[in-house]
């Protein structure tokens, strides 16, 4: 019998070799152990008899675990001994474990897995009749039990906390970098240390409040009538603000809205969700029992958990625009399903190609099972507007390709280009006609945190499900009600999102005062915010359509890329990263959202205040300015 | 109308589902979550029913399903409504109609959150300042033990975080796929989170004879067995108890601390009834609390997350789904993936962080809110602590029907014997028995429980779980009500 001895790195301990066989004789494993090893030069390592009781048989296995120091390379064979000791007979089998796996901790060449390179060979060697004994991973396999144990000394032993593998796959944030970077700046201005600037501008979220966009009144006095029902009765608010906050405590359970709401939201305002879907879709019925609230649109995308099947070969994926904003994309890594990148054509100012659908298909083949495509339509980061033709080609491609349609469409109301126009995918599919309009799957998501209130913070948004299988229905009426239910005051700016104050009313004219500013001001602030960027050098924006981000390639110099990689980051992100640093602002990095191999990107949200904008532009001038010349 | 599947139109054949039973992820499908289940749905109905007129035995449903405070009539703490209606609308701070504390409390709020809005994103982990007062809440209670903001993640409510928590730490193929341990009878979050990740559910019982008591020999044999066909990584106790209501000795918790260790377990302590025992002797104490005072060997080594909600105690905000929880010896790395975990879904809701903010950092003695906050607290959890008892002595009364002390939490969960022929009849029609008991409960009285099955419980045994939470007064009338049904349940079938 040969044997090579490899070396392994760290998580790679179960594929070590591995040999065990079943039988009853016991003197034969420290024989054989013995002379496995004996020929080795060094005596290092240990072996230990394990004894597992398995399906009636005793297993019965040599475990010799053999270390390399560090720093001498892994080229060199692994110091490594043997010598069957039965220890099992004096400590018993865990005892045996502990003291192999103490005086394994404690060799400071070895202090965990991730660290040093360990080998660890199994080895049980009692030929059963005379069969020789099988080798390697094979027997892991075999006898995955075994395995699973000792897997789980291993790492009881080695102490060190093993997670879930598709977490772990999930691409890490850019943003986790900048935001170590934006808190030590603010701790830095707390201390009064110079900088050009007084205060950081944050505009990496799409997130109004924090710029500079004031909450609506009407929404806010009504969250406070329900929050303090005292208000109903005080004449410190307009009267339909008081007669809304009762109507809607009235559907609350004990008139609070300190108490759960049923599975899916408040009946009632599935309802006007219902109702408001039908009108925006120009009559396009709308079943309340297929609308879901959750607590935000990325909670909605657990349909996806419903979709994807881990367990699947090959497994499953879902096609996902570049760019796209990452939250969706770590979803899917998360629940162990595949992206297929499908590339949005920024020449053609970010429009969705259906060749480009076709192209990503093929892609998939040999890799994985595509079962879904996700568009997000006004798109973010890209700020375009689909037009209907796009949306006919793509319900036909998905009917074609048998793909449930994800429809992200929380910036439905973010639409300011001259010939643009939001139509939502319902709408366009029902228009199709049958067969199209009465199979096509998909689920259509909207949010409170946008629309002109823009209540990020209160965490509600919407999913309507079209098509789906009254069957499949049931399950993610279960899977949701593990959630219990959105926030109920989320619930409530939801409905008066959908249901604002009408002419007529005492809450109207300030009401219609404040979203016309905002809706002027997004456009205002989309219209400059090009021209500005495109004015510098090396900045490049595509016309926006909507949505609430600009989206601007910038050129970044060889010298700079090169001064990246020496800090280890990326260069879109070492780019946001002087900009924070030299200008106090803070934007995204565009590989955050992906792009294409080469190109570079920032992303920030136009859905300021008009002054805000201004400052960050500003900034962004001033920064952008000075960077091309200590570059060029 | 509801857009529907047609067979074929215009001759085109029908394109089959994407989506259906068959391929749809396996595990979803297994999923159950009883507190919301079919009685709960019929419950919704009936209720329907009555509305349009429907003529039935009762004129309403009493629900005693979920631990809902408010749906069942408690009063919101008045301090925290202020606070948070003027985080709402700021503008509500120029005027004379509220305390200076809570004036000052929102302010402060307001200057933590992005563009002063409660409609901002915060950070995912939480709002930091929050972060800060959760720490200093923690320390108060362990009696000075060093809680750090770092290790404090806001959440949608406890069960959020814990989901996330299960989520970090399911691994594994075969027979290296995670073990939870969790507790029969249990809180369905836990086999219903399990089963949708795809881990393994490991049970170990609850002693009922002993107050529902957890015995550390149990633990081990639940583990020993299922060492045969996974790996056991994490262990869940809910303290006190869910549906259990049992309070654990310190003695217990120490032997449960000294088990995890010896296992290499992540522990996870569900404590979101921390404020809420009601039996003489019984007191609560944090497992981060028992872990420290064991000493280093314990306190350095164990990993562990415990969670805290605003929906229970005396609060009983659910609303809001706001809740934290505490890593502790987390390894670094394992953090940061929790961070970006957490991440994924931007942050918790604001008003549920604030809220959160206001139970850790309630108004202190001298300040002006004070003595109501406190009559109003004082006032709920010793509403509680005699319902608790009152259940448990009706309840108990009733022959056939075995309740253990409440000595926490908001649940009694009652041993029902049934006669074999209801037994061998709801078998007949395909019901478990309890679940045929308490639907038939809900059609004939209009009460609505859960049936134990929804938890789990030893074979051959029956149980409902019901919650204290009603008005003293209905909650007479529902265990009269109760006592009737068994009884005539009883003739029925005997």
């Amino acid at each position: 019998m040969s044997w090579s001895c490899p070396t392994v790195k760290a998580g790679a301990l179960l594929s070590a070799v591995c040999c065990l066989s079943l039988g009853q004789c016991r003197s034969a494993s420290c024989y054989s152990a013995s002379n496995v090893f004996s020929s080795r030069p060094a005596v290092r390592g240990l072996s230990v008899h394990l004894t597992v009781f398995m399906t009636g048989t005793f297993v019965e296995l040599t475990l010799v675990v053999v270390g390399e120091p560090r720093g001498q390379g892994a080229v060199s064979p692994p110091v490594l001994g043997c010598g069957a000791v039965a220890w099992r007979e004096r400590w018993g089998e865990e005892g045996a474990l502990q003291v192999l796996l103490e005086q394994l901790a404690s060799d400071p060449g070895l202090s965990g897995r991730d660290q040093v390179q360990v080998c660890c060979i199994a080895v049980l060697l009692h030929p059963v009749g005379g069969q020789r004994p099988r080798l390697g991973a094979q027997a892991l396999t075999d006898h995955p039990a075994l395995h699973a144990r000792m897997e789980a000394i291993l790492e009881k032993h080695l102490k060190k906390r093993e997670i879930n593998p598709n977490v772990r796959n999930m691409k890490p944030l850019e943003y986790s970098i900048l935001a170590g970077r934006l808190s030590q700046i603010k701790e830095e201005l707390r201390q009064g240390v110079k900088k050009p600037y007084q205060e950081v501008l944050d505009v990496y979220m799409g997130d109004p409040h924090k710029g500079g966009v004031k909450p609506l009144s009407f929404v806010r006095q009504v969250l406070a009538a329900c929050l303090y029902p005292q208000l109903v009765n005080s004449s410190k608010l307009p009267a339909d603000v008081r007669q809304r906050a009762q109507r809607l405590l009235g559907r609350c359970d004990g008139g609070s809205v300190g108490s759960y709401t049923a599975t899916r939201g408040i009946p009632e305002t599935l309802i006007r969700v219902s109702e408001f879907i039908t009108r925006r879709d120009g009559g396009v019925p709308s079943n309340p029992e297929n609308i879901f609230l959750s607590p935000g649109s990325q909670w909605s995308l657990s349909i996806l958990h419903v979709l994807l099947n881990p367990e699947s070969s090959p497994r499953n994926g879902v096609l996902s625009p570049v760019p796209c904003h990452n939250t969706t994309t770590m979803s899917v890594t998360g629940l162990g399903a595949v992206v297929v990148p499908y590339y949005l054509s920024e020449e053609q100012g970010w429009e969705l190609q259906v060749e480009e659908l076709h192209r990503a298909m093929e892609s998939a083949k040999g890799v994985c099972n595509p079962i879904a495509l996700y568009i997000v339509n006004p798109g973010n980061p890209d700020g375009h507007v689909q037009s209907r033709k796009s949306m006919q080609e793509v319900i036909r491609f998905v009917s074609e390709r048998k793909l449930f349609l994800l429809a992200d469409e929380v910036y439905q109301d973010y639409v300011f280009g001259e010939n643009s126009e939001f139509v939502s995918y319902k709408r366009v599919l029902s228009e199709m006609g049958p067969p199209l309009s009465d199979t096509v799957e998909l689920a259509s998501f909207h949010s409170a945190s946008k629309g002109w209130m823009g209540e990020c913070g209160l965490r509600t948004g919407y999913m309507e499900l079209v098509n789906l299988d009254p069957a499949v229905m049931k399950h993610i009426f279960t899977m949701f009600s593990t959630d219990t239910c959105a926030p109920v005051l989320g619930q409530i700016a939801l409905d008066l999102m959908l249901n604002p104050p009408q002419p007529g009313e005492p809450s109207y004219p300030l009401y219609h005062m404040e979203t016309q500013n905002i809706k002027n001001t997004l456009a205002g602030n989309g219209k400059r915010a090009v021209e500005v960027v495109n004015s510098l050098p090396g900045l490049c924006c595509q016309p926006l359509e909507g949505g609430a981000f600009a989206f601007p390639k910038v050129y970044l110099p060889p010298s700079f890329i090169q001064k990246a990689k020496e800090a280890g980051l990326e260069p879109d992100t070492f780019y946001c990263s002087r900009l924070l640093d030299e200008a106090g602002l803070l934007v995204g990095p565009g590989t955050e959202y992906g792009q294409k191999e080469g190109t570079y990107h920032i992303r920030f949200c136009i859905l300021t205040s008009a002054e805000i904008m201004e400052e960050v532009l500003t900034r962004l001038t001033c920064f952008h300015k000075q960077f091309m010349k200590d570059f060029s | 109308p509801q857009l529907r599947l047609s067979q074929a139109a215009n001759g085109v054949p029908c394109r089959g589902k994407v989506l259906t039973v068959d391929n749809m992820n396996p595990r979803v499908k297994k999923v159950e979550y009883a507190v919301r289940g079919p009685v709960v749905q019929r419950a919704v109905q009936i209720e329907k029913e009555l509305r349009e007129g429907v003529k039935k035995p009762f004129t309403e449903v009493i629900k005693a399903n979920i631990g809902d405070a408010h749906a069942m009539g408690q009063k919101p703490i008045t301090f925290f409504r202020q606070v948070l209606a003027m985080c709402s609308y700021p503008e509500l701070l120029k005027d004379n109609m509220f305390p200076e504390d809570a004036k000052q409390r929102a302010r402060r709020i307001l200057e933590a959150c992005g563009g002063h809005s409660i409609g901002a994103y915060s950070a995912s982990q939480g709002i930091e300042c929050i972060r800060q007062d959760v720490a200093r809440y923690i320390e108060k209670r362990d009696g000075g033990i060093a809680s750090n903001p770092d290790n404090i993640y806001l959440s949608t409510g406890a069960s959020d975080a814990i989901v996330t928590i299960l989520k970090l730490l399911v691994r594994g193929e075969g027979c290296d796929r995670t073990g939870v341990m969790i507790s029969i009878p249990q809180y369905p979050l836990y086999s219903a989170a399990i089963t949708d990740l795809g881990a393994v559910q490991v049970h170990y019982y609850l002693d009922e004879a002993n107050c529902w008591s957890l015995d550390v020999a149990e633990l081990r044999r639940a583990l020993n067995a299922a060492r045969q066909h996974c790996n056991p990584r994490v262990l869940c106790i809910i303290n006190p108890g869910n549906p259990t209501g049992q309070v654990q000795s310190r003695q217990c918790i120490e032997d449960v601390i000294r088990f995890v260790k010896e296992e290499h377990l992540f522990l996870m302590a569900d404590e979101v009834y921390q404020d809420n025992v009601y039996a003489e002797g019984c007191k609560f104490q944090s497992f981060k609390k028992v872990l420290f005072e064991m000493g280093p060997e314990y306190s350095s080594t164990v990993e562990m997350a415990s969670f805290h909600s605003t929906s229970k105690c005396y609060m009983g905000e659910c609303g809001f789904r706001g809740g934290y929880m505490e890593v502790i010896n987390m390894d670094p790395e394992v953090k940061a993936q929790l961070t970006k975990l957490v991440s994924v879904r931007l942050c918790p809701p604001v008003s549920g962080q604030a809220l959160m903010d206001l139970v850790v950092n309630p108004p202190q003695p001298d300040e002006p809110s004070y003595t109501t906050f406190m009559k109003e607290r004082t006032a709920v959890l010793a509403e509680l602590a005699e319902k608790a008892r009152l259940t448990e002595q009706i309840l108990n009364t009733v022959p056939g029907i075995t309740c253990n002390p409440v000595q926490g939490a908001m649940y009694s969960f009652p041993r029902i014997t049934l006669p074999q022929k209801a037994i061998d009849k709801a078998k007949e029609a395909g019901h478990i028995p309890d679940m045929f008991y308490c639907m038939k409960l809900l059609e004939e009285e209009g009460i609505c429980l859960v049936p134990g099955s929804g938890f789990g419980q030893r074979e051959g045994t029956f149980h409902f779980r019901m919650t204290i939470l009603p008005p003293t007064e209905k909650l007479k009338v529902l265990l009269q009500r109760l006592r009737d049904f068994h009884q005539r349940f009883t003739q029925e079938f005997s």
